[in-house]
């Protein structure tokens, strides 16, 4: 699985009553109404976990796409996707 | 479900998913962390927890000195007063007062952050002695032990107010779990240990008593404090029984020879050493005490006996065990299943008692022919006694944990069952009972509510300890009594159908009751109860009341 399948399927776990839009990198917190910012910071949480990295006090606050958070993966696990 | 409300002085990640584990149980709401002065006084749910991390409400960045210790704790705690006045709901303050410090700021003298913590802690026990629906839990021991840096996050503190990591949350939910079953539910009474490398170390039909690891250096002095935790459980009230696969006499000998073993054969409850499988010893033991599967811990060394046990027996509890032996003493004696609120002098008593119903259960069972003549001769002496301070504790540990002669399961809180006694129009007593085989302490509680001239049999239970000697029928005939000449003229009563309980199925028809019709069960209707639909409401004329087995207790 590449680490956007990763995300996305965490959201997946996160939310699961919820009929999630069709997976991509632009999706952010704000796009469904359940996805709120406390909601969010959890999410941050279980991305922590699963990929084995932490976020710093500023990530946590600004980080809000898909996308942010698969550039700060890349940085702190130098892979490949 | 019950209703479980939190609120905390901080953030407690309310959606996050670990508190799952919690919502499948109980229906479980937060409340908003700025107002838990609050929510402490005005909410309703059967169980508050509030949450309190001491430095939320005292900041430890301040100038403590200046402070007047004792009335900035005092006034803390005035919600929390004002709640355990108004209500007898259970609330359950789950605190945490650390804060790193250096050591040395507490080698010559305490700091004033450690007098602030212990003052509050003082406070918080003396409320938990006067309030019997307080609990008090120190989550600080959880945290220290999975690591208080593990536990808490700076950055989620700063972030969003939460001072736990996800790893702290998780011991968090676990801690809550762990309180609130033992509200509502009762502990394990009783550990089933396998002998071979568990509470010695060897085998002993391979190397023979002198062989044995027990009582010397290493691990012999892991397995001799095994021994000596459980004692411990036994003198807690946990019942201990041995399942083992051996010869019987090598396990006897052992015992009676081994110079190390502080375990005695007296102090096992029964034991089953023999080839067969050890389920079916399991489940044999818990018929001859008559235990409910999940009464019963099972400890084992083995994985593929845990696993079998396990797979055959899932209501029974078979802890999965570090391979590392040295661990055990302290995770048996810690072991939450056991654990409880409080420990009862009639708890120290429970091995002996469930000896002597051994002893009856062979004379009974000798005297098939002529029972009722058998009970004539035992001297069967019961008694009622009025609930008070002295035996209330006994008498929720009873209405919590009696499953089988319990025609309601009407499972009343500590707080629900103060309410009850405390008002005239209820008529409750518990049963005491000696007899030739000893004294076997309070065995049965009768809960009866009085309205003019009609009563409801609320509770009557029995511990499955002493059943077979009538006392159950000896007690309804000390209700009436106690009902008519309180000026009642009919009772009623119901036997509400439970996984359990269908040894009472037909005690209210031999009592002197009559079952009621599904159309004479409309008519009545008793104000505060609501009975239940699946139940079967009898009825009894009080006049026309006659105590059938007189005779057994020579009236």
């Amino acid at each position: 699985m590449n680490n956007l399948d990763r995300l996305y399927h965490l959201l997946v776990k996160q939310f699961p009553d919820v009929v999630l839009p069709v997976v991509s990198e632009n999706l952010m917190v704000g796009e469904f109404v359940e996805w709120d910012s406390l909601a969010h910071f959890d999410f941050l949480l279980s991305v922590e976990q699963e990929f084995e990295i932490r976020f710093s006090v500023d990530e946590m606050a600004e980080l809000k796409s898909f996308a942010d958070i698969l550039d700060v993966i890349k940085d702190q696990k130098k892979s490949n996707d | 479900m019950k209703t479980l409300k939190i609120t905390s002085t901080s953030n407690l990640l309310e959606k996050n998913n670990l508190w799952g584990q919690l919502q499948s149980d109980y229906h479980l709401t937060f409340g908003g962390f700025a107002d838990w002065p609050v929510t402490l006084q005005l909410d309703d749910s059967d169980c508050l927890i509030w949450s309190i991390f001491l430095r939320d409400v005292i900041s430890p960045f301040t100038d403590i000195t200046q402070l007047n210790i004792e009335s900035a704790v005092e006034d803390i705690l005035i919600p929390l007063k004002n709640r355990l006045d108004k209500t007898s709901k259970e609330t359950v303050v789950l605190y945490s007062g650390r804060f790193p410090d250096a050591l040395i700021r507490n080698a010559k003298c305490s700091s004033d952050w450690n007098r602030l913590a212990t003052v509050f802690k003082g406070y918080l026990n003396n409320l938990v002695e006067k309030y019997s629906n307080l609990y008090f839990v120190e989550i600080d021991q959880l945290f220290a032990e999975k690591g208080y840096r593990n536990c808490f996050d700076t950055r989620n503190y700063y972030s969003t107010r939460c001072h736990l990591s996800l790893a702290g949350l998780s011991e968090y939910v676990l801690a809550i779990k762990q309180v609130m079953g033992r509200i509502y539910s009762s502990s394990r009474k009783l550990l089933i240990l396998d002998c071979d490398n568990t509470i010695w170390g060897g085998v002993v039909g391979e190397v023979g008593i002198k062989g044995l690891k027990l009582g010397q250096d290493g691990v012999g002095s892991a397995f001799f404090d095994f021994q000596l935790a459980v004692n411990a459980l036994i003198r807690q009230g946990v019942l201990v029984a041995l399942c083992s696969k051996n010869n019987e006499s090598d396990v006897l000998l052992t015992f009676a020879e081994h110079k190390s073993m502080a375990l005695r054969m007296d102090d096992m409850v029964t034991y089953k050493v023999n080839w067969d499988e050890k389920s079916v010893n399991i489940s044999k033991i818990a018929q001859d005490l008559d235990l409910g599967l999940d009464s019963i811990v099972f400890w084992d060394d083995n994985p593929l006996e845990r696993a079998k046990v396990r797979e055959l027996l899932p209501k029974v509890d078979v802890p999965e065990l570090p391979d590392d032996v040295t661990q055990w003493p302290e995770l048996l004696l810690s072991y939450s299943p056991f654990a409880k609120f409080s420990v009862l002098p009639e708890d120290l008593k429970k091995n002996q008692q469930y000896k002597q119903r051994g002893q009856f259960i062979k004379e009974l069972q000798s005297e098939k022919s002529d029972i009722r003549g058998f009970l004539r001769t035992i001297n069967l002496q019961p008694s009622i006694h009025s609930i008070g301070i002295g035996n209330i504790a006994r008498a929720s540990q009873l209405i919590l944990k009696t499953n089988q002669f319990n025609l309601r399961c009407a499972r009343h809180t500590f707080g629900e069952l103060e309410d009850l006694i405390k008002q005239d129009c209820v008529e409750s007593f518990l049963i005491n009972l000696s007899d030739k085989f000893g004294d076997h302490g309070t065995v049965g509680l009768v809960i009866a509510i009085m309205e003019n001239e009609r009563a409801f049999l609320d509770t009557f239970l029995f511990s499955c300890r002493v059943l077979g000697r009538h006392v159950e029928s000896w007690a309804v005939n000390r209700l009436v009594d106690e009902l008519k000449a309180r000026g009642c003229k009919k009772l009623y009563a119901e036997y509400i159908p439970s996984p359990r309980n269908q040894m009472c199925k037909s005690f209210l028809a031999e009592n002197g009751f009559n079952l009621l019709t599904i159309q004479a069960q409309h008519e009545i209707k008793f104000k505060k109860l609501q009975i239940s639909s699946e139940a079967q409401l009898y009825f009894c004329d009080l006049d026309k009341y006659v105590f059938k087995e007189a005779e057994i207790f020579n009236l």
